[in-house]
């Protein structure tokens, strides 16, 4: 046998509950293992502590001893919900505004730089569009061209 | 027996009619200026057109444009002339910043001299349709950057211009652009200005394939870009505006072509404002920007000629309002094309231009 096949076996070994042939068995792989050995003296030290203990009676004012000193124990918060369901009610909807709040606050600024970047792009066409004029304002439509969002490469 | 009152009513009736003469000039924008020759205003738009392509200068300008970041004034440096432009900002949000243009290629360039941003500009407008959609008036004289100058406006369904001429060059130096409510959307007057100076050298071109994709822009005859729609070059319906906003006309076709695709542009005008249709494949997905996109799948839709495919499948995009020279954009996938309608124009019209959109045929 093998440690491992050993070890599930133990508690059965201690209990007796193994055959005469598995009981040599693990009994030959314990003279050869210091670990099973381990295990198995482990095992018996537990036991120890579960054999049950002399049954005492306990005196008839202990509970009326004990109970003033015991703090009042606080309910569970939705304990206190589910007592009155109007304000969870009204709790569970503002939770629900403020996810939808910051949803829409985080999700703006995404499809607004999309949206910029589209209208600059659009702008552009406007812009080169206009420089084709016959009284085109170089310098303005180049400042409105400088300006414009994205593409900007520096060395 | 003359009567004593003969003198002074003929007197006050020739006031009068001097005044009548005046003032009929004046409204048809023809004035004789002491010591000028009679000058109609038209002319002068053509003049000044002219001025600013040939006319050699270079000095200090402020200028204000209506830019994504409101309306910033700043000033520059410029140097022009011969189809040439150098400007460099001095302030603002793009100090540091040059523009170079040279015919029809513009680029930006940053504090560094890194490439920012570039683009073809195609053909110039001719200056008819400005002459004729905008009323132009002379209104007086002043002096702009130590120089006399003829100040003359116009106006147009879409706001007004105000132009100072110089005397001598007929070099404008000072333009300014507001719209029909007034605001200003460009204007930029020279402080500076030192017209003994020779054109600006020719810049060095960016590099091909260096910086932000340009992609090419050439003017199209729109019976060849028919042909090449009805040849199945393209994999979406070419779509012709059927209505356009009182005093716009459709000035010319486009094709953009760049690694992303391919996009038509029909630029219609009314001499002064752009009012843009782009079109590309609805199966391409939509560029960041704008520009034309790529097309992960090919071809494989049909293609133009026929019935519109899809009519009924009018997708509706919100309408993007533009801050700057743009305006608004109304964008809808028409069948298999997906139009951008971007214009400084009522909203109600953009969309008017967009849902009228047809099938070329």
């Amino acid at each position: 046998m093998n440690c491992a096949q050993v070890r599930d076996s133990l508690a059965e070994y201690q209990l007796g509950g193994l055959s005469a042939e598995e009981r040599r068995g693990v009994a030959q792989h314990l003279e050869d293992c210091a670990d099973c050995r381990a295990e198995l003296a482990a095992l018996e030290r537990l036991d120890e502590l579960l054999t049950p203990a002399e049954r005492v009676r306990a005196p008839a004012d202990m509970w009326s001893r004990i109970q003033p000193r015991l703090r009042r124990r606080r309910a569970p918060w939705w304990q206190g919900l589910l007592a009155s369901p109007r304000p969870a009610i009204a709790a569970a909807a503002a939770m629900l505004l403020a996810v939808a709040g910051i949803w829409l606050t985080t999700r703006g600024p995404a499809t607004t730089i999309e949206t910029e970047a589209l209208a600059s792009g659009y702008q552009e066409q406007q812009i080169v569009a206009q420089w084709s004029s016959p009284l085109a304002d170089d310098a303005a439509l180049g400042l409105m061209f400088a300006s414009l969002n994205g593409d900007v490469v520096e060395p | 027996m003359r009567r004593w009152w003969t003198v002074p009513v003929t007197l006050c009736a020739l006031a009068v009619l001097a005044m009548a003469v005046v003032a009929a000039l004046r409204a048809g924008g023809l004035v004789a200026l002491p010591g000028d020759v009679p000058v109609e205003a038209r002319e002068l738009v053509e003049r000044t057109a002219a001025a600013l392509d040939t006319v050699a200068v270079r000095g200090t300008v402020v200028t204000r444009a209506l830019t994504p970041h409101g309306l910033v004034t700043t000033r520059a440096e410029v140097h022009r002339g011969d189809g040439r432009v150098v400007v460099r900002y001095l302030a603002g949000p793009a100090q540091g910043t040059t523009i170079y243009r040279d015919g029809d290629a513009v680029w930006a360039r940053g504090p560094r001299g890194g490439l920012r941003r570039q683009a073809q500009l195609g053909d110039g407008w001719s200056a008819e349709l400005l002459e004729r959609n905008w009323q132009f008036t002379i209104v007086g004289r002043r002096r702009v950057a130590a120089r006399p100058t003829i100040v003359f406006s116009g106006r147009g369904p879409g706001g007004s211009l105000t132009v100072a001429a110089d005397r001598a060059t007929w070099f404008p130096l000072s333009l300014e652009r507001r719209d029909s409510a007034g605001e200003t959307i460009t204007a930029t007057t020279w402080q500076i200005a030192d017209f003994s100076v020779a054109p600006p050298p020719p810049p060095e071109p960016p590099p091909a394939g260096h910086g932000p994709p340009r992609g090419e822009r050439r003017r199209i005859a729109l019976a060849d870009l028919q042909e090449a729609f009805e040849a199945g070059a393209h994999d979406f319906t070419l779509l012709e505006p059927t209505w356009l906003p009182p005093g716009f006309e459709l000035e010319g076709w486009y094709l953009h072509e760049g690694p992303g695709g391919v996009m038509v542009e029909a630029r219609c005008t009314d001499g002064l404002r752009a009012l843009l249709v782009l079109q590309r494949s609805a199966a391409a997905p939509e560029p960041p920007g704008g520009g034309p996109a790529h097309r992960p799948g090919g071809r494989g839709m049909g293609r133009g000629g026929g019935a519109m495919r899809g009519q009924a499948g009018m997708g509706y995009a919100p309408m993007m309002h533009l801050r700057g020279a743009g305006g608004h954009a109304v964008r809808r996938v028409i069948g298999d094309t997906a139009a951008t309608v971007i214009g400084p124009i009522r909203a109600e019209d953009l969309e008017r231009v967009a849902n009228d959109l047809q099938p070329s045929s």
